[in-house]
């Protein structure tokens, strides 16, 4: 078959093949497959239930992926976890958890100090430097709760930058920010694709797809296309994402989550 | 005569086990539809205090001021659990966990110090079931002093007291969900509907909070504060495995209820007797859940893993029959000795296959279910190919797909493709076949 | 009784710990000190995964583990009691993770099946062991509410190494129990082993509900659990600190609860340690400095009484404003029918005001001073810009912008004022046509 003989571009930072994930069994994605290349700042955009995060969480190891394989840096995420970084949904972590900004973005060290280890002095610099360049200096000591919306984003985004990645995965970090906020992650995202990272964003807003970003993956439940933002971003491959009927594939994954669940068919 | 007596003691308790834990079930339901099952343990730990209070004021554990006080706590405890939540100092989860220890501990303190009442440790935590049969009621007689004890003499033995507490608990609780049954059904189901409809959830949340901490109560003398927990849980958790009806669930839980209280005396008896019969009632409750997990026969796990052991089975077979079909599609000889023994014995046995000189033919039935199978196959490539999957990825998802389309949504299928004749890679897509 | 007829017999009671013959409860209190500090330390991350329940349901599930242990062996052991407790224990919380994922009960059923099932099943055997096991079934009995008298130095050096190996565990991980705690799907993202870690630490509830067991018991041991742990999340917004204090609150409790059932000989100690953590934990909610309520309540009314003057200084404004006079003498009545405040509140309000000279006393009425109409001003421009943005910038209609602007006006800070004026270019009207004062303004009408 050509599956083994599909060229792999050597910028190519992820390449995704073939992923199927279920969600308690029941599909949500269904044969993703993609690549991106080097230094994109990549939108995953689709309509709510789309699998957007879905696709992120299963490419990073959270959830696991029925059928199907992601390689990041052409090796197992496993393997090159020190160079990937991440931002989770804002409303995925308990606010009210007793710890202060700069301690959440320190956070971020974690993973290069290792087992057993507290975070050095060196960490501490390095993360407050991070909460420096989203401007959250004056915050360091606040305790998270305290913080606004948009403030809880640009910890979090400290925190990723505090893994000193190579490639940044981030679950909708626009969702509910105020318009500082915003400037300020889209300067961000600039600037790490000036250093060639690679950014994936799971985004809503599609007015902002053209101004922020130059790579884009349309996706529901399936991947409608993928590639820079100026050809993929029409109106056509809109209407197949958000107006596509999908009554078919969401009746087949009922179909087969009650098979697979109940091991019953009617 | 004494025989006699001890027969009917012997089913007095099963009857007050059994009014005791289908009193508790049928509430229990509710509570575990209503993510409340742990609001019940609260409950039941809580009311303890009460009890103390009015027994300590009343002298008896059977009066009508227990239920008050109980029905106050009852009500109380969550409007507490609600204020500590709603305060935001504390999650829910912990505020339930503070309230009723805090409640609890005090109950037991009280318990320890108040010398001379009906009311030991024992009695709190397992309760004492097997006296409860000897304080009956009788009616007509006329009292005398004994011993600083009231005593009857005459009368009719009309059965024990706490048989006729449960029995009209129970009825009470029968009549609460009858009269309520729409409310209480969609209150649980969507309260934001109930409450656009003008059907007070709240209220009917805190009267059936009322109702667990008065069954509590009713419970309390037979089965202690803790174990009541496994009456109101265990059975509506068995009938929720059992049925998707509302209504049969609460009478099941009710039936489960009471063969706890049965099987539970029959276990207490096999260890000797002389055992707690409530703790053994709640194990025996526990064991009914243990066996509708496993083998109930909708969403039992063994029940389950034996049927997708079986479907895996029968995908075995049908990719055979697939493979068949498409062998005799390339015009090739469909040989036995490519196929596993066991399947092609099954199929002729169903008139699948015919065989001949060590070479397999379909019958008229076979080629038509390896035309479906075929049919689904091909549909769906055609379909994920169409929803943007290069033609060379399509195989492997239909070949798992295949199993589960059914006839109607291949109909579907084939309508949204506008009925294709042939599948991505050019094969012909068997039309449906004449039913 | 005897006792209380002592004047002293409190100091007595204590002093009997330093004697000779207090060695008894020295012991108590050092294990009663040992728990609280485990129970704190362990509790404070069961708290924060909000498990509080599920360990419940695992302390009540030991109880069939440590009779079973004696049924098979004829000992009390405590390290033997250890590994029935941990077997049951880690059974039940297996099974409360496993029902919901197989059915579709949820875990609060299971949490309360197995809590109910677990125990009944370990009342059975209890009681089967009183049976055939005869007297030494009193000290199975102390499992259930406690009895921390019975306390043995054995029993201490095992809980005590119970004690440091929690809390060894505990310093190792972490930062890993941390961030697994506070954001599972990074901490996975960064290469942990989020499923042998939670197990790690339900192992660690096990270990701390095995320290409590004698003097607390399995009943009301998840108390020990929740209360020292929650006090402490109410005085400190670090993970680190609230450890500590929550520690330091169990051992507290520990000392007293100890205390207590030393003086009480009738009363088990679980319940006393109970009402004491619980307590401690009725304090910190109300007085505890950020989160407290009473301070918070002070806050709210510091903030609303702030807000009634502000309220008082703008009406000056306006109606002087409308009188095209500055110097207008307002009468308490005034105030009273305008605001609807009780003659007492609008005194107070007032007497504060002119203390802090915004009004002035004047012919038994007040005045506007020149700092309170710069206040008053501000207020009123905080007031009047935002009616003009939420009509300008928001497409409000001017007729519903007041209400709105009544809130606004109290929270505004400068800095906000300032991007708001230059986003909308100095407005001088609001949208009802009144005049928005600026500084120019004011200076002019000094003058005057």
């Amino acid at each position: 078959m050509g599956r083994e003989s599909k060229k792999v571009d050597e910028e190519t930072v992820a390449d995704v093949h073939d992923l199927t994930v279920s969600y308690h069994i029941h599909p949500v994605l269904w044969d993703v497959d993609f690549q991106v290349p080097r230094g994109k700042l990549m939108a995953i955009v689709g309509p709510n239930g789309a699998g957007k995060s879905t696709l992120i969480k299963a490419m990073l190891g959270i959830i696991p992926s029925t059928t199907g394989w992601v390689k990041i840096f052409n090796e197992p995420y496993q393997k090159v976890r020190h160079r990937i970084g991440y931002v989770p949904q804002r409303g995925s972590v308990d606010w009210d958890f007793p710890t202060t900004a700069i301690d959440v973005v320190t956070m971020g060290r974690y993973g290069k100090i290792g087992w057993f280890r507290r975070p050095g002095k060196k960490d501490r610099e390095i993360s407050y430097t991070y909460l420096e360049k989203v401007g959250m200096q004056d915050f360091a000591q606040r305790q998270i709760s305290q913080l606004s919306g948009g403030q809880q984003q640009r910890v979090f985004l400290a925190r990723a930058l505090a893994q000193e990645a190579d490639i940044y995965f981030m679950d909708e970090p626009f969702a509910g920010v105020d318009v500082v906020t915003e400037k300020a992650i889209v300067n961000l995202l600039f600037e790490l694709r000036e250093q060639s990272k690679t950014v994936i964003v799971v985004h809503h807003d599609l007015q902002t797809v053209n101004e922020y970003f130059d790579w884009i993956l349309l996706l529901n439940m399936r991947k409608i296309a993928i590639g820079n933002v100026d050809d993929t971003f029409n109106e056509e491959n809109l209407r197949k994402t958000y107006g596509g009927k999908l009554a078919i594939l969401s009746k087949a994954a009922n179909a087969m989550t009650k098979g697979r669940v109940d091991g019953i068919i009617d | 005569m004494t025989l006699m007596a001890f027969a009917s003691f012997e089913i007095w308790i099963m009857v007050i086990g059994a009014l005791v834990c289908s009193a508790c079930g049928i509430l229990g339901c509710f509570l575990i539809l209503k993510k409340l099952a742990l609001m019940g343990d609260a409950i039941s730990h809580a009311v303890l205090p009460g009890i103390v209070v009015a027994v300590m004021l009343s002298g008896s554990l059977n009066s009508i001021a227990i239920f008050v006080g109980a029905g106050i706590i009852g009500v109380l405890t969550p409007i507490l659990v609600d204020s500590l939540k709603s305060s935001r100092l504390i999650d829910e989860d912990a505020a339930i966990g503070s309230v009723f220890t805090f409640l609890f501990a005090i109950g037991v303190i009280m318990v320890a110090n108040a010398g001379n009442i009906d009311l030991d440790t024992e009695c709190v935590l397992y309760g004492e079931i097997a006296t409860t049969p000897f304080d009956t009621w009788v009616v007509g007689g006329t009292p005398y002093e004994f011993d600083g004890h009231t005593f009857m003499k005459g009368g009719t033995d009309i059965g024990p007291k706490s048989a006729w507490t449960l029995g009209i608990v129970l009825l009470i609780n029968i009549l609460f969900i009858f009269f309520f049954y729409k409310e209480l059904k969609i209150s649980t189901f969507d309260p934001a509907l109930a409450l656009s409809m003008g059907l007070k959830p709240k209220l009917i949340h805190y009267l059936l909070m009322f109702f667990v901490a008065i069954t509590t109560i009713a419970s309390f003398e037979a089965v202690g504060a803790i174990i009541v927990v496994a009456m109101f849980i265990a059975p509506g958790a068995s009938a929720y495995l059992l049925t998707d009806r509302l209504s049969l669930m609460i009478f099941l839980s009710g039936i489960v209820g009471a063969a706890s209280s049965v099987l539970g005396y029959m276990l207490a008896l096999a260890l000797g007797g002389d055992v707690s019969i409530a703790g053994c009632m709640a194990v025996a409750a526990g064991g009914i859940f243990a066996m509708c997990f496993f083998f109930s026969p909708k969403y039992g796990v063994v029940v389950r893993f034996a049927r997708r052991y079986k479907l895996k089975k029968r995908f075995h077979a049908e990719n055979a029959l697939v493979n068949m079909y498409r062998t005799h599609e390339l015009g090739e000889r469909c040989l036995v000795k490519n196929y596993r023994h066991n399947v092609i014995v099954r199929f002729i046995q169903q008139n699948i296959l015919t065989e001949k000189d060590g070479e397999l033919h379909l019958t008229e039935f076979g080629t038509e279910k390896a035309q479906n199978l075929m049919r689904a196959h091909r549909l769906w490539e055609a379909y994920i190919h169409k929803l943007g999957l290069p033609e060379d990825h399509v195989h492997q998802p239909a070949d798992e797909m295949e199993h589960y389309l059914t006839n109607d949504l291949c109909t579907e299928i084939a309508q949204e493709l506008k009925n294709p004749q042939s599948d991505p890679h050019g094969k012909p897509i068997p039309t449906k076949p004449a039913l | 009784m005897e006792l209380l007829t002592s004047n002293w017999w409190l100091f007595d009671e204590i002093g009997k710990y330093f004697l000779p013959e207090g060695s008894t409860r020295r012991w108590v209190m050092f294990g009663a000190i040992l728990l609280g500090i485990s129970s704190g330390v362990i509790g404070s991350f069961a708290l924060l995964r909000k498990q509080s329940l599920l360990s419940d349901a695992m302390a009540h599930a030991a109880l069939p583990g440590i009779c079973l242990i004696y049924m098979l062996t004829g000992v009390k052991d405590p390290l033997l009691f250890l590994v029935g407790a941990s077997i049951t224990g880690l059974l039940g919380a297996i099974i409360v993770s496993e029902i919901p994922r197989h059915t579709r009960i949820k875990s609060d059923t299971a949490i309360g099946l197995v809590l109910s099932v677990f125990f009944a099943f370990g009342i059975v055997l209890l009681t089967v062991i009183q049976k055939n096991f005869g007297g030494n079934q009193a000290g199975l009995d102390a499992f259930l509410f406690g009895k921390a008298a019975l306390l043995v130095r054995y029993d201490l050096y095992v809980i005590g190494t119970m004690c440091l190996l929690l809390i060894g565990i505990t310093l190792l991980f972490y930062k890993e129990f941390k961030l697994l705690t506070f954001d599972r799907g990074f901490a996975i993202t960064l290469g942990l082993p989020a499923k042998k870690l939670e197990l790690c630490m339900t192992l660690l509830i096990v270990l701390a509900v095995m320290v409590g067991l004698q003097a607390v018991g399995v009943v009301l041991m998840v108390a020990m659990l929740i209360f020292p742990a929650a006090a402490a999340r109410q005085w400190t917004d670090q993970l680190g600190r609230m450890i500590i204090i929550a520690a330091f609150v169990g051992g507290f409790a520990g000392v007293v609860g100890s205390f207590c059932s030393a003086i009480m000989s009738k009363v088990p100690t679980g319940p006393v340690m109970v009402v004491v953590c619980s307590t401690m934990l009725i304090f910190s909610m109300f007085f505890a400095p950020n989160r407290g309520l009473i301070p918070k309540w002070l806050r709210l009314r510091n903030n609303r009484q702030r807000i009634r003057r502000e309220n008082i200084l703008k009406s000056c404004y306006k109606t002087c404003e409308e009188r095209e006079n500055w110097k207008v003498i307002f009468t308490l009545k005034d105030f009273t029918t305008y605001f609807r405040f009780s003659n007492y509140a609008t005194r107070q309000l007032l007497h504060y005001l002119v203390k802090k000279q915004r009004l002035v006393s004047f012919n038994g009425g007040w005045q506007l001073t020149p700092q309170g109409l710069d206040k008053a001003e501000q207020i009123i421009r905080k007031h009047r810009l935002w009616e003009v943005y939420l009509t300008e910038k928001m497409d409000i209609a001017s007729d519903h912008v007041h209400r709105d602007a009544e809130d606004i006006e109290h929270a505004l800070d400068d800095k906000t004022v300032q991007q708001l004026e230059e986003e909308l270019q100095s407005p001088t009207q609001d949208p009802h046509g009144k005049s928005i004062p600026n500084v120019d303004f004011s200076r002019e009408r000094k003058t005057t």
